[in-house]
């Protein structure tokens, strides 16, 4: 870059209109020994400039603080904590998902396309003590079923507890 | 690890910006202790951070202002500062004007505004482009065009006198 250019140059870097590598520019045109009369009392301004950046830290501080970093323990991305309203709430949705899914999974009674065909007048009771004895079978099988319902309820609901209880 | 790659290279023009503000080595050490602290235990999070280095700019800033406010003590053993030696001057006469004018731009940015001496040490010191001033020190792109032209002619003005007047 010639003393011309140097001086259109420095006439929009005081404006603030040159770009970083027209600043880089200048910086190298101004650490050149020989310039010229009139451009030399910017001289000093560039050179400082330059100066100032090789200002490092001093060793003391980098062994120090090299130290410090070894001893502290490495990071990792902060846990989250749920708020204890949301970790009900993620519960009680864990609970409805789980009792959804049991449901879902559970086979469907199969459907009996004979339906029509069957003569249900042949099961029919055929006096109180045959009726008893049915009602009371029937009973058996429903208490059967829902202490099922339960039992499995409970081995869901403690899966779910295992499940929440590192977040509390 | 981000620590290492992106922050630990960065440390030398945190110090320079913390030097700007509050004018001593010392302190100016402690400022980038405290934010390499803040860094480290931000651990993995810093991943989320969109511009590192202006966040880390900023942070410095900051840590520097509030040294600042608390007023903090001087030292009382300085640490030595380091002779400022001219690239061009040969003589030990020339070396004496260099840094007579070296102490004399010092005292005029220290002297500029806050804000001014900022966007001119980040700009002219440390290369960074006006987006990034303008992340780094949470001001308008036409923010820092304008600090920048003001903290500019104010050198500009004072290198002339100073010339002028044949030191």
């Amino acid at each position: 870059m010639d003393a011309k250019q140097a001086r259109q140059l420095l006439e929009r870097y005081f404006n603030g209109e040159t770009r970083l590598e027209e600043e880089a520019q200048l910086r190298s045109f101004f650490a050149q020994e020989k310039v010229p009369a009139d451009l030399r009392p910017y001289q000093p301004l560039f050179q400082f400039f330059g100066q100032e950046q090789t200002r490092t830290t001093s060793t003391r501080f980098n062994q120090q603080l090299a130290q410090q970093a070894a001893r502290l323990p490495v990071v990792q991305g902060r846990r989250r904590q749920l708020s204890p309203i949301f970790q009900r709430l993620a519960v009680a949705a864990l609970f409805v998902l789980a009792v959804g899914w049991w449901h879902y999974q559970s086979p469907a009674p199969p459907v009996n396309r004979a339906t029509a065909a069957i003569d249900w007048s042949k099961y029919e009771p055929q006096n109180e003590e045959e009726a008893f004895r049915v009602y009371q079978s029937a009973m058996r099988k429903t208490a059967r079923a829902l202490q099922r319902s339960v039992q499995m309820a409970t081995t869901e609901l403690e899966g779910v507890k295992k499940l929440v209880q590192p977040l509390q | 690890m981000e620590f290492r790659e992106q922050i630990w290279p960065i440390k030398d023009r945190l110090y320079r910006l913390a030097l700007r503000l509050v004018n001593d080595r010392a302190e100016a050490e402690d400022v980038v202790q405290e934010v390499m602290i803040k860094l480290w235990r931000q651990g993995q999070d810093l991943h989320l951070v969109q511009n590192l280095e202006a966040w880390c700019f900023r942070l410095t800033r900051n840590l520097a202002l509030d040294k600042l406010k608390g007023g903090y003590q001087k030292r009382r053993v300085a640490l030595p500062e380091s002779l400022r030696e001219s690239p061009s001057a040969q003589r030990p006469d020339q070396q004496l004007e260099w840094q007579d004018t070296y102490e004399h731009i010092q005292q005029i940015i220290s002297g500029l505004p806050e804000q001014h001496r900022l966007v001119v040490h980040l700009r002219d010191i440390e290369g960074l482009s006006y987006q990034e001033i303008a992340d780094a020190l949470d001001m308008s792109m036409p923010q820092v065009k304008t600090n920048l032209f003001r903290a500019r002619q104010v050198l500009r003005e004072s290198l002339l006198k100073r010339s002028a007047h044949g030191c």
